[in-house]
């Protein structure tokens, strides 16, 4: 979500800052531009003075003389100027717009300064009656530039900052309304992707009336589909185990009452029936179990020592396997902290310790590693189990974790394997915010490795 | 394998050799019949019961649901009542609460699903035991025997196993661990019964297959693992740290003393 967000975040803003400094840019280039009343003042003040000077220097010293007080007054006042005489004819050698000759030719006509304003100078012009009696019209020139008003430094950084933060403010409001729904629909469908099969996008979002809300709708829409076919499917499952129960407890009692009349030749076959239906049982109970763990999303979590949990559970199969002349160790175990449900936890660690104890050859040890894994400052606990056994065809390894998957038939029947325990595994695993992996080690055996958030 | 569906693996049958508890049942079939009602809602299951417990020398009577049940337990004249969790109409708690507010006839709950909640539900209620299903019938008849037992206390001189602060009163059917009692499966108080009549002597697996789950051990048989280890996590360590029970390396499983 933030990457999207600062993108449109970022990017508005930029846009907004660049339009923004290029409006400053030529506002300052432009601004303080004389207007009309600044350019007469200039003109009654400036050019009447000047115009007098010139057209007596012309008189008294000729045109030399004027061209160089012409120049004289261009270097050190930036003040152009041109003279004209009745006829219009230029008597200095300054270069001069046409728009000047106009203007000098409007003065004379008239007996009244005039003005002019063209993007780079501003003209005024006067006339002027020299001692000798002579009419002249003078006219001046300045670049715009030099009447312009300077702003200062600070001024205009504070214009700047006004600008950037409003547009930031601006640009921040707009990219979290274009992304918010991004994030609620991410959440969403990440908690349905956990197996929360109830997340919705929320009401508000619908409500938008826009893009965003269809695809909320939809997305709704196929959740509450999802919802519906999965439940079904899981009351369908949950059950048939509960109603095979039914007649498992008429067979047990029919079993028994066999039992009181059947001769001594019967007596295996109804062994044989009672191992059989015993068998029937354990698999509908763990059918029932691994419903339970998946209808769980809301067990109670608690800190639990993930340490001591796997300590103990690892010296109750070593318990067991030793009768079975196997072996299981705790090759590490350090300090670890876990939020989860301690039954469900002991029970996932409890089937795969179990699956690699009814896999492992005889006389040998199915090792089991607490590790305590760090990245990014977060802390993964990790269980590692290891058993010394004929490991799984690498094509069937991430098979393993679905009910009833059976690698080999005649192998994993024989071995009294139902094929639910790393399945309940991994659903108890995942119901925790952690993922389980299997593979083969280099030297023969498989490996389970579950991974849980850690504190 | 979670411990909770083990509690619904009970397929159990009575040691070879007679036992004091056996001895004391035969005594008490030979005595005056005993009225018992199943409050099952089926019917089948109810019949094969009816027709088990009547030859073991009671006589019995069926209702298929709750309200019925009640009623009936509350105005015959019932020793004992069979009652499942799941009735049709009243289900079976609210029925064990019309008993109770009635009377103190004992009271066997059927809980369908090995469900820990239904059983700790049940025995708040003032259920005596309670039973997951399916049960063995066997099993059913020698809790039956034991509250009966239990409810005439003065009547019969109690059978009792002591080893250290274990105490195992086989009539009652119940063990107690440093004064407080423990729950145990009838299969987990089979292999104890077993375990303290042999102290200190390595049993095979084999053997406690055939004695305990009465069957003959199978080649990948792992249930039995799982039954001694439930009963050795429930009683805890000896009161000196030390294993109760020890795995024998290829061998099985065996009890020993503090001293030893």
């Amino acid at each position: 979500m933030h990457s999207l967000f600062l993108k449109i975040f970022l990017w508005f803003w930029l846009a907004m800052a660049l339009v923004a400094g290029a409006l400053v840019v030529s506002v300052i280039s432009t601004r303080g531009t004389a207007g009309p009343e600044k350019a007469r003042e200039f003109a009654d003040h400036v050019l009447s003075l000047y115009a007098a000077n010139s057209a007596r220097v012309l008189e008294e010293q000729g045109e030399e003389s004027l061209n160089r007080y012409v120049s004289e007054l261009e270097r050190t006042a930036g003040l152009r100027i041109a003279i004209f005489d009745e006829r219009i004819t230029p008597l200095n050698d300054t270069s001069f717009p046409a728009a000047a000759r106009q203007l000098a030719r409007r003065t004379l006509r008239t007996g009244q300064p005039q003005f002019g304003v063209t993007p780079r100078f501003i003209f005024a012009s006067r006339s002027v009656t020299s001692a000798k009696g002579k009419q002249y019209a003078v006219v001046g020139l300045m670049p715009r530039t030099v009447l312009a008003a300077r702003m200062e430094p600070i001024d205009l950084a504070i214009r700047i900052l006004a600008v950037v933060l409003t547009g930031g403010l601006v640009c921040y409001g707009l990219a979290r309304y274009l992304t918010s729904p991004l994030g609620q629909l991410r959440h969403a469908s990440r908690e349905l992707a956990l197996g929360n099969l109830g997340s919705r996008v929320p009401d508000t979002l619908e409500r938008r009336g826009d893009e965003f809300s269809e695809l909320a709708e939809d997305f709704n829409a196929m959740a509450a589909r999802i919802q519906g076919l999965v439940d079904s499917q899981r009351r369908l499952l949950g059950d048939i185990s509960h109603e095979l129960r039914s007649p498992l407890a008429r067979l047990n009692v029919a079993l028994e009452l066999a039992r009181k009349r059947a001769g001594p030749d019967a007596l295996d076959y109804l062994e044989r029936i009672q191992l059989e239906a015993e068998r029937m049982n354990e698999m509908v109970g763990q059918l029932l179990y691994l419903s339970r763990v998946e209808n769980q999303m809301g067990a109670r979590m608690s800190a639990l020592d993930l340490t001591d949990l796997v300590r103990q559970t690892v010296a109750d199969a070593e318990f067991e396997a030793s009768a079975q002349n196997r072996s299981v160790q705790l090759r590490s175990s350090p300090p670890l902290i876990v939020t989860g449900a301690p039954d469900l936890l002991r029970s996932a660690i409890e089937n795969v310790i179990r699956n690699a104890m009814r896999y492992t050859a005889e006389n040998t040890v199915v090792d089991v590693a607490l590790v305590a894994e760090k990245r990014d400052n977060r802390t993964t606990a990790l269980v590692r189990v290891r058993d010394h056994g004929p490991g799984v065809p690498e094509q069937s390894l991430d098979m393993i974790f679905r009910s009833f998957y059976r690698v080999g038939e005649a192998r994993d029947r024989q071995s009294g394997g139902i094929g639910l325990g790393l399945a309940i595994a991994e659903r108890a695993v995942r119901l925790h915010g952690g993922s389980i992996h299997a593979s083969n080690a280099p030297d023969g055996g498989l490996v389970i490795e579950m991974r849980l958030p850690a504190s | 394998m979670s411990p909770k569906l083990l509690k619904a693996l009970h397929f159990f049958t009575p040691l070879r050799s007679p036992t004091g508890l056996q001895l004391l049942q035969r005594m008490e079939q030979s005595a005056e019949e005993r009225k018992i009602l199943v409050i099952d809602d089926d019917v089948e299951l109810c019949d094969l019961v009816g027709e088990f417990l009547q030859a073991e020398g009671f006589s019995v009577a069926c209702c298929q649901d709750g309200i019925d049940g009640a009623e009936t337990a509350i105005q015959g004249d019932f020793q004992l009542v069979v009652l499942d969790v799941m009735l049709p109409r009243l289900n079976g708690f609210d029925v064990l609460r019309r008993i109770r507010t009635a009377g103190r006839t004992p009271v066997i709950m059927l809980t369908a699903r090995g469900d820990d909640v239904d059983r700790i539900v049940g025995l708040e209620l003032g259920a005596d035991d309670y039973l997951p299903k399916p049960f063995n019938p066997r099993e059913l008849v020698a809790r039956i025997h034991a509250i009966l037992r239990r409810s005439r206390p003065s009547e019969e001189k109690r059978q009792k196993l002591a080893h250290e602060d274990v105490v195992v009163d086989s009539a009652a059917r119940s063990v107690k661990q440093g004064g407080k009692l423990v729950e145990l499966t009838s299969v987990e108080f089979e292999l104890l019964v077993i375990f303290l009549s042999r102290l200190g002597v390595a049993i095979d697996r084999e053997e406690l297959v055939k004695q305990v789950l009465g069957r003959s051990f199978t080649a990948y048989d792992r249930s039995i693992d799982m039954h001694v280890s439930n009963l050795r996590r429930k009683l805890g360590p000896r009161t000196d740290g030390g294993d109760r029970i020890q795995s024998i390396r290829g061998i099985g499983y065996m009890y020993t003393s503090s001293e030893a």
